[in-house]
């Protein structure tokens, strides 16, 4: 039997494209972000800029620094790539990474408040909000409500009441106990309910929970 | 009350969830994608093209230190060999003419005539020689950094820069080394700790016999021709070792068996050259083993000058400078002078000579406290200490080393004029001194052939 003829195999390889990236797992594709592979970081951002700008906005509310927080998040995993031990944790990852960038950013909006950087201290109109009306004027009370307590204690209440997460997924994110999870989130929800009445865009919210408990 | 709450809870939080998942802009999504894909190249290349002329840079000033590097390296000593051809490493001169090897750092090699040397190792700083047989005659050219290692046998002479006579006899295993100028250490198998020799001492040591000593060669020149040697003294067991550094300017050095050290030496001999250590002769009067290892002038006789500064500093200084016996203060004096210990040295000879008044161990300790104010650099206090030797024992053992020393001390101190009625004085009482040589420069004679 004769051997086919070694150009044919030639061509044969070259022939061979590449396995589509979109179709890498996760573990697969911090290998090969952690190469320094930009299609890889590409695919991840495809894949999760939808859930990590949810949890930007979640935290932080409508911002004009979202979308640099955005950024920041992807670069930072880039960087972080090779220290991901467990690729199929990339999800967890993203939603934490952008949780600390959140809380870095909360604090910062403190400092901005305090040392009056804008002319009466109140910071610039916010972006992406709800169309009508009175969804916007409810969000901007909610966050101004959230704006009262601690950037902890903030996230905490945002990754349960929010983006969902199960208590010790909150905990872990945050890096805390469970039980200090759970203090946060209480402290959180309590403050929250108590200052909600005092905000009247946020009391239809309320009476219409009222009213369907009546 | 609590189900109303939390049912107004949860339509805050549906409020913040239809906002936080509200459908973004795809070009807002795409435009952030690019501008990821943007920022990431910008932060990779732009630094491989920052880091180009880094990198040639660093390039360039490797190739320039290598250069550098190559062009002035130390290289190590290379040798001439004049007066016979070499064989590879091998020197060896014939039977009735000497062999010269000149190295290129200025120092110098005389093998005698039917010896036989070796050029092991050179390096920068020096060279290791093994003298294989015969007498050789060393003059090392001190340098900052000068290392060089002289072996006979199983003892390794270090030297940074003096001018002896080493000789090896292989077929008696005997090492003879003779310092005509500067210091040297000795490392050999009899003593844990390596033995100095200085100016006008030799050292000599048999394998055979187990014994190892350090000689004034001045003292032998002095008494060449006399009916009792200086050592001949030694009396008894314990005293031997004491004896033997009595006999010379430093602490002698004697090391052997044990039982060998604690013999008695005998009464006299009929050697013209002192013979400080002759440990050979078994007596009758061997003292016990356990007794003699705790003598502190065995223990220094062995070369264990470290556990005698340890024995010391465990039964205290003050204390051992208060109780302890003469010869106990000697070899006291003698291993911490070995080890360098010049305080330690200091205090035990003047407790000696404050208690033991004039003793002959009080009067050689002046001459000692002269070596070591010498070494320390005080010239006067040095001078005042041999003069108090040459005053209280004008012709003792150790006079020669005293004159010499004081000619040394002034000359320095004072200058060649000073110096020079020490020299004419020297000369006419040691004309064939080790110190000679030194005194004819002072006085600007030619050297003798």
């Amino acid at each position: 039997m004769s051997q086919p003829p070694r150009v044919k195999l030639a061509a044969v390889a070259t022939a061979v494209t590449p396995f589509p990236a979109e179709r890498l797992s996760d573990a697969e594709l911090v290998r090969s972000a952690a190469r320094g592979d930009a299609d890889a970081v590409g695919v991840v951002w495809q894949r999760y800029a939808p859930l990590v700008r949810g949890v930007l906005r979640g935290a932080i509310g409508p911002d004009h620094a979202l979308e640099d927080l955005l950024q920041e998040v992807f670069v930072g995993f880039l960087k972080g790539a090779k220290n991901i031990h467990e690729g199929a944790a990339l999800r967890g990852y993203l939603v934490g990474v952008a949780v600390r960038l959140a809380a870095l950013e909360l604090r910062r909006r403190k400092i901005r408040r305090w040392v009056m950087l804008t002319p009466t201290g109140v910071l610039p109109e916010r972006t992406e909000l709800p169309a009508d009306s009175e969804g916007r004027a409810a969000l901007r009370a909610l966050y101004r409500v959230l704006d009262g307590v601690s950037s902890r204690r903030r996230l905490a209440f945002v990754l349960r009441h929010v983006q969902g997460l199960e208590i010790l997924d909150v905990a872990a994110t945050l890096g805390v106990s469970e039980s200090t999870a759970r203090r946060e989130l209480e402290r959180a929800r309590s403050y929250v309910l108590k200052r909600v009445e005092r905000e009247p865009a946020l009391r239809p919210y309320l009476e219409r929970a009222t009213g369907a408990a009546s | 009350m609590s189900d109303q709450h939390d049912d107004g809870l949860s339509r805050l939080a549906a409020l913040m969830q239809s906002h936080a998942e509200a459908p973004v802009d795809p070009a807002l999504d795409q435009a952030g994608k690019l501008a990821l894909e943007r920022r990431l190249r910008a932060e990779a290349a732009p630094r491989s093209r920052a880091l180009r002329p880094l990198l040639v840079a660093a390039a360039l000033l490797g190739a320039a230190v290598l250069v550098v590097f190559v062009e002035l390296r130390p290289r190590a000593v290379s040798y001439e060999v004049h007066g016979a051809r070499s064989d590879g490493p091998y020197i060896s001169a014939p039977a009735t003419t000497p062999v010269t090897v000149a190295f290129s750092d200025g120092s110098s090699l005389e093998a005698g005539p039917g010896a036989r040397l070796r050029v092991e190792e050179a390096r920068v700083t020096g060279a290791r020689v093994f003298v294989e047989r015969g007498t050789t005659r060393v003059h090392v050219e001190h340098h900052a950094s000068s290392s060089w290692n002289f072996l006979a046998g199983p003892f390794d002479v270090r030297v940074t820069g003096t001018r002896f006579e080493l000789s090896w006899d292989p077929s008696a295993e005997a090492v003879d080394l003779r310092l005509l100028e500067g210091s040297v250490e000795v490392r050999g198998p009899f003593a844990e700790a390596p033995i100095a020799v200085h100016t006008g001492q030799r050292f000599r040591a048999d394998l055979a016999t187990r014994s190892m000593t350090v000689i004034d060669a001045v003292a032998a020149d002095s008494t060449r021709g006399a009916a009792r040697p200086a050592t001949s003294t030694a009396a008894s067991g314990s005293d031997t070792a004491s004896a033997i550094a009595a006999a010379s300017p430093l602490p002698a050095a004697s090391a052997k068996d044990p039982n060998d050290a604690a013999r008695p030496e005998p009464a006299a001999h009929d050697e013209a050259e002192p013979k400080a250590a002759t440990h050979s002769e078994p007596t009758a009067h061997a003292a016990p083993t356990a007794l003699v290892s705790e003598s502190w002038p065995v223990l220094v006789a062995r070369g264990q000058f470290e556990t005698v500064v340890a024995k010391a500093s465990e039964r205290g200084a003050s204390e051992c400078e208060r109780a302890c016996s003469a010869s106990d203060l000697r070899a006291l004096a003698d291993a911490a002078r070995y080890t360098g210990r010049s305080g330690m040295a200091e205090s035990a000879l003047l407790s000696l000579r404050r208690r033991f008044g004039t003793s002959g161990e009080s009067r050689s300790a002046a001459f000692l406290l002269g070596r070591v104010e010498e070494a320390r650099g005080a010239t006067a206090a040095a001078e005042r200490w041999y003069d108090t030797y040459l005053r209280e024992v004008p012709a003792g053992e150790l006079a020669a080393e005293a004159l010499a020393g004081k000619m040394r001390t002034v000359l320095a101190s004072e200058g060649r004029a000073a110096a020079s009625p020490l020299a004419t004085q020297y000369l006419a009482r040691y004309p064939n001194g080790v110190h000679a040589e030194s005194a004819r420069g002072i006085l600007g004679q030619a050297s003798r052939p």
